[in-house]
């Protein structure tokens, strides 16, 4: 379809709804959703939910500022040799 | 953006990220490794970034996305090779892939750089505890990325340039117009513009710029009676159809920049480049890629920093098409202005040698370069 065509369909559809009295129209074309949402979405294989009464070491780890402080690496202080705007 | 300290990058938030969807899923399942109280155990064959590999990681749950991503030009950056081999010959492959492995590879983008983290090419770190955010953060994300050329401009940065009237006066974060199916290269599909191929979701990833109303944001879509010449600006109705592109007339100086060099670093080897200038420009040219989606005539161009000998330090003449394109090229600066300087009236710009790419504005090693954009005369002052 020629841009004229298109732009003259959307003037036809914006003036028949607005015969029928039709709101909420707007200039930007709806963008159909593609992902499939929340219902969509297979539950996760059981074997991969964490169990509740397992320890989650990563996350015991992961969440101790005091242990992130202490096993984190050394920063190695690397100066940039880049000059002007990148 | 404040950097982050090392260990508040990996600070996961206890309380709200196992309350979400992928809080819900063990850590092991996305990350591999394994559970152990320490961590050189705990991380034996880590995957770091799993959303580097969103087909393995990521598909289950979201097949689509996570299908068209790896094709999209954030992953492929495919827009640097399009213009690499446009200006290189196959012989020059590998020595051009090396070069784009060390110096350009950085920008890739993973799902993570715009939901999760920070890019790491910005050092990284959670945004939010390792909360996956549906819609990714102007500055924790795009800007940490987009920041010297286009954020500058749409946030104001540059002195003297007001900021984007969509941010300053609208309020507008880049998704407000960069959407979902643009950011995961999600299309329409081929058939939309060739009948006659079989209907299919990926659109070649070179089709950058071929954009169709779905996917592209294009200033026509939201403002179709200036386009038009339909409103009450007299401006819009002057010229011809298709004569000037939107921000000819609406957009402020922008950023150029001239040659880049890249190299390695003898001392740290580390690579790094060096651009030799970085200033602010206004140019309108001629159209170097006019198509029925960018019909216009006359558009904004800006000097990009490719140098015939940008990349001497993998090999002698990598560049040999170097004229094949352009050095002004195509751009769509980030600073929308209401009365912009050239439009003040009509002889702002009508007259105005200043702001038109005449071949004396162009370095004479590359005015052949710039042929199809060099504009022979100025349009005459109009009474
Ligand atoms: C649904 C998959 C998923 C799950 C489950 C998950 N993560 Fe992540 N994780 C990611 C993604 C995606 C990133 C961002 C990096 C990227 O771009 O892929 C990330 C990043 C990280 C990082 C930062 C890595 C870096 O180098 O920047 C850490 C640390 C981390 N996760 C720890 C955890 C912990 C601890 C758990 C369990 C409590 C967990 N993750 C569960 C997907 C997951
Ligand atoms: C086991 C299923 C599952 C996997 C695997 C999964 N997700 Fe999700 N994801 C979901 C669900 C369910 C939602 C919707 C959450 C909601 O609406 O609260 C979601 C939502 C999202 C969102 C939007 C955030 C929001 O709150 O709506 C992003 C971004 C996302 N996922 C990215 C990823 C990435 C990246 C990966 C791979 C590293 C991944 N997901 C893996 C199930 C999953
Ligand atoms: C990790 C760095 C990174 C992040 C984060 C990032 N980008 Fe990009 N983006 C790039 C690179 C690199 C390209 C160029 C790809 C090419 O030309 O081949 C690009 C291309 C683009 C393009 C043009 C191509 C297209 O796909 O439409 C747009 C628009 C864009 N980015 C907008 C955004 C927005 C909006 C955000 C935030 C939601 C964002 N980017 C986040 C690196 C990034
Ligand atoms: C360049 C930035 C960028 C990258 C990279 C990116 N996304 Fe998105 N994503 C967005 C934007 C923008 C939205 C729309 C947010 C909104 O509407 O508020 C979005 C929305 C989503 C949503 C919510 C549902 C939807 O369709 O709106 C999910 C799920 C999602 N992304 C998953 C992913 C996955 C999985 C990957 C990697 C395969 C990924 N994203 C890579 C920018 C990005
Ligand atoms: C008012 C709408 C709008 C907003 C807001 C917006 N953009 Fe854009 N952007 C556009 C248009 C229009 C184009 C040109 C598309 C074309 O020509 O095909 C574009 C093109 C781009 C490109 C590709 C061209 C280039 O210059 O490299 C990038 C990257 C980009 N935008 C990033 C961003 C980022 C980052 C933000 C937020 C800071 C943002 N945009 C905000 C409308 C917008
Ligand atoms: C996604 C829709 C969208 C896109 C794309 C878009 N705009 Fe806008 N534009 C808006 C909105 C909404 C406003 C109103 C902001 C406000 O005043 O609150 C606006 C305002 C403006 C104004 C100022 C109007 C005034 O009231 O002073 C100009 C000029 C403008 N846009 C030009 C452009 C140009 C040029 C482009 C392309 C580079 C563009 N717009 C792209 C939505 C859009
Ligand atoms: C020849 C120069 C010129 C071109 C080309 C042009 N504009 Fe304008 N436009 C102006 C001027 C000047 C104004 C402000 C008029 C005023 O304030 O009196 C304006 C105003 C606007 C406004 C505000 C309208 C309103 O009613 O408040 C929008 C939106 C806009 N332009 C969008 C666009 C878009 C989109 C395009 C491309 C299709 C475009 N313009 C092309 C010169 C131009
Ligand atoms: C920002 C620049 C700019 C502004 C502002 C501008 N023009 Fe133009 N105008 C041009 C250019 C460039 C051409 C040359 C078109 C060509 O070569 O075909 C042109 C051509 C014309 C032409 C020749 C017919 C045509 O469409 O090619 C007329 C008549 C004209 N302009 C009138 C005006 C009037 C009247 C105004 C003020 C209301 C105005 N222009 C404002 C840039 C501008």
């Amino acid at each position: 379809m020629t841009k004229k065509i298109r732009i003259i369909i959307f003037i036809l559809t914006m003036f028949a709804l607005s015969l029928f009295g039709c709101t909420g129209a707007t200039s930007v074309p709806e963008i159909p959703t593609e992902e499939p949402t929340e219902e969509a979405a297979p539950a996760p294989k059981l074997a991969a939910v964490v169990d509740a009464v397992e320890p989650n070491y990563c996350l015991d780890c992961h969440a101790d500022k005091e242990r992130l402080v202490k096993t984190g690496e050394p920063i190695v202080e690397v100066k940039s040799e880049s000059e002007g705007a990148g | 953006m404040a950097p982050l300290e090392p260990w508040e990058k990996v600070l996961v938030d206890a309380e709200a990220f196992p309350a979400t969807a992928h809080g819900e899923i063990s850590c092991l399942v996305c990350h591999e490794g394994v559970q152990d109280p320490d961590k050189e155990v705990a991380h034996t064959s880590l995957v770091a970034l799993p959303s580097e590999e969103s087909e393995k990681y990521c598909s289950e749950c979201h097949p689509v996305i996570s299908n068209m991503f790896p094709d999209s030009l954030h992953a492929q950056q495919t827009g640097y090779w399009t213009t690499l081999d446009a200006r290189s010959t196959p012989e020059n492959h590998p020595e051009i892939e090396e070069m784009f492995g060390n110096h350009c590879q950085s920008c890739h983008t993973t799902c993570g750089d715009c939901h999760v983290s920070r890019p790491r090419s910005a050092e990284g770190g959670f945004i939010s505890g390792h909360v996956f955010e549906k819609t990714p953060s102007m500055t924790n994300n795009c800007t940490a990325c987009h920041g010297s050329r286009v954020g500058n401009e749409y946030l104001g940065k540059n002195e003297g340039i007001k900021s984007d009237i969509h941010f300053r006066q609208g309020r507008m974060k880049c998704t407000d117009c960069h959407t979902s199916h643009e950011m995961h290269g999600q299309t329409t599909g081929c058939s939309y513009c060739h009948a006659e191929l079989p209907e299919s979701e990926h659109l070649p990833p070179d089709h950058r710029y071929d954009d169709n109303d779905l996917n592209f944001p294009a200033c026509e879509a939201c403002h179709w009676e200036a386009a038009k010449g339909q409103d009450e600006i007299k401006m819009h109705s002057a010229h011809e159809e298709d004569t000037l592109a939107c921000e000819v007339c609406h957009s402020a100086s922008y950023t150029s920049c001239d040659s880049c060099h890249v190299q390695i670093s003898e001392e740290t080897g580390n690579p790094y480049f060096t651009t030799e200038g970085h200033y602010l420009t206004f140019m309108i040219g001629h159209n170097p890629i006019q198509s029925e989606q960018k019909p216009y005539e006359y558009v904004t161009l800006r000097h990009i920093p490719v140098d015939k000998d940008a990349y001497e330090f993998y090999g002698e003449d990598l560049l040999p098409n170097f004229d094949a394109l352009p050095t002004w090229a195509y751009t769509t600066p980030h600073n929308t202005q209401r009365v912009a300087p050239q439009a003040e009236s009509c002889n702002s710009c009508h007259g105005n040698a200043d702001i038109f790419l005449t071949a004396d504005k162009v370095i004479a090693e590359e005015v052949n370069a710039n042929q199809p954009v060099i504009v022979d005369s100025v349009p005459p002052v109009v009474k």
